[in-house]
């Protein structure tokens, strides 16, 4: 059987380290109060400073408003301007030379062909936003349709006007241009004698659609869809 | 020396448990009601000082760039007014004003023109929504004469050339039975007008001075 006897008090006893239990304890508290107190002085402290601060960039911002005002009234001005600007400018953008398509059509008929009337017209539609950006607005453009009704006099009338429609739809023709050239009608003409092989046709071509809106936001367009 | 709990009295046991509360309570009250209003306050007023501070320094960047932005708004105003008065159908007389224009590019092309008039445009797509509304409407005028083809495209080319906004939106040539070199013809040109309630006041110009004023009060 073992026995154990402790002969020292309570006070009496020693810690081996260079620091006794209680003089931790102590230390930790009197650390632990120090940090909380520079906690605190460094918070009010800080506050001060940033009061500071806000009040010297306050006093700053009212010495320039007046002025900061009067510009960013003309940068609304300007935008303003742009905007007008812009409108204006959706009008040339979207339009097509008619003049150009004329001398092009007329470069581009085949000598078998008499052209009896020509129709170019113009309409304004809108053009809804992609899917992707359902809550924008949509967009105004412009869209022409061309009807051309002739006679062909030849053995091979129907080749010449195919081959019209196909030029037509190629780079010498409408080709960037058109959305659908498509042929309404093609019949013998009545009203050629008899034995002259003569065909009267009409067609119908559809540009796509042009938008009224300036360069810079087309290409931003661009852009967005590219992202 | 030593505390043991379990030694304590009961009346010094309350009072030491009733001192831990009391302490905990004090505590929480000040981490309650002093700390995190301070801190509260103390992050507002950073928040309010990061917003102070970007927007005085976006202020004096944009009062910076002041002269340009003067400079862009003469330009972009002489622009406008110049493109108003050359191209855009006045509110009041457009008839006389298109009639005037057309007529001289007739005489300019060598053409003579049969009749110049008015034509209703109707409902333009984007007037029937506010969102879409534009500063500009269309307005129509309808143009008759006989010519060759090449009259014609001179014409147009012309049009096209001396007004930048004006549109073809209609060009009808029909043979002529009884004279194949010349056609019936006739084109619908379309110029920008004002919409309802727009007009030359919507153009902005920089006021009298106004640099001077911006130094004075920025102290430039």
């Amino acid at each position: 059987m073992n026995l154990r006897l402790d002969l020292l008090k309570d006070e009496e006893f020693r810690f081996p380290g260079r620091l006794s239990r209680p003089t931790m304890v102590k230390l930790g508290a009197g650390a632990a109060a120090a940090l909380v107190a520079a906690v605190v002085v460094g918070l009010i402290l800080q506050g001060r400073i940033t009061r500071g601060r806000l009040q010297r960039v306050r006093a700053s911002m009212k010495k320039i408003d007046a002025s900061y005002q009067i510009v960013r009234g003309m940068q609304k001005d300007l935008m303003a301007n742009r905007n007008l600007q812009n409108d204006l400018e959706g009008w040339s953008r979207a339009r097509l030379s008619s003049a150009q398509l004329l001398r092009r059509l007329q470069s581009i008929v085949p000598p078998e062909m008499e052209l009896k009337r020509f129709t170019l017209a113009s309409r304004f539609e809108m053009i809804p936003p992609p899917k992707w950006k359902k809550d924008s607005p949509p967009t105004p453009g412009l869209r022409y349709t061309m009807r051309i009704e002739g006679r062909v006099i030849s053995a091979f009338a129907e080749t010449v006007v195919v081959e019209f429609l196909r030029t037509l739809k190629s780079g010498a023709g409408f080709g960037g241009l058109l959305e659908s050239v498509k042929l309404e009608r093609l019949h013998r003409d009545p009203t050629v004698s008899a034995g002259r092989e003569a065909r009267v046709f009409s067609v119908l071509l559809e540009t796509v659609i042009r938008r009224m809106e300036p360069q810079e936001e087309r290409a931003q367009h661009a852009d967005e869809v590219k992202r | 020396m030593k505390i043991q709990f379990q030694e304590l009295s009961k009346e010094q046991k309350q009072i030491a448990v009733l001192s831990v509360l009391l302490a905990i309570g004090i505590s929480y009250a000040t981490y309650r009601f002093a700390l995190v209003p301070s801190l509260g306050a103390m992050r507002k007023a950073r928040e309010e000082l990061g917003e102070m501070e970007s927007q005085l320094r976006k202020a004096e960047r944009l009062i910076a760039r002041r002269e340009r932005i003067v400079e862009d708004l003469e330009e972009s105003s002489d622009r406008l007014g110049q493109w108003v008065e050359k191209y855009v159908a006045p509110q009041e007389n457009r008839l006389a004003w298109a009639t005037e224009y057309i007529y001289r590019i007739g005489r300019e092309v060598g053409i003579d023109i049969e009749a110049a008039s008015e034509v209703a445009v109707g409902l333009v797509p984007w007037q029937s929504a506010p969102e879409t509304k534009r500063i500009f409407d269309p307005y129509a005028t309808r143009i008759v004469f006989r010519g060759s083809f090449f009259d014609l495209v001179q014409f147009l080319e012309k049009v096209e050339k001396t007004n930048p906004f004006a549109i073809v939106s209609l060009v009808n040539i029909a043979a002529y039975p009884t004279d194949p070199e010349h056609h019936n013809i006739e084109v619908r040109l379309v110029f920008p007008t004002w919409a309802e309630e727009r007009g030359p006041r919507d153009i902005r110009s920089p006021p009298k001075g106004v640099l001077q004023q911006v130094d004075a009060g920025s102290g430039a």
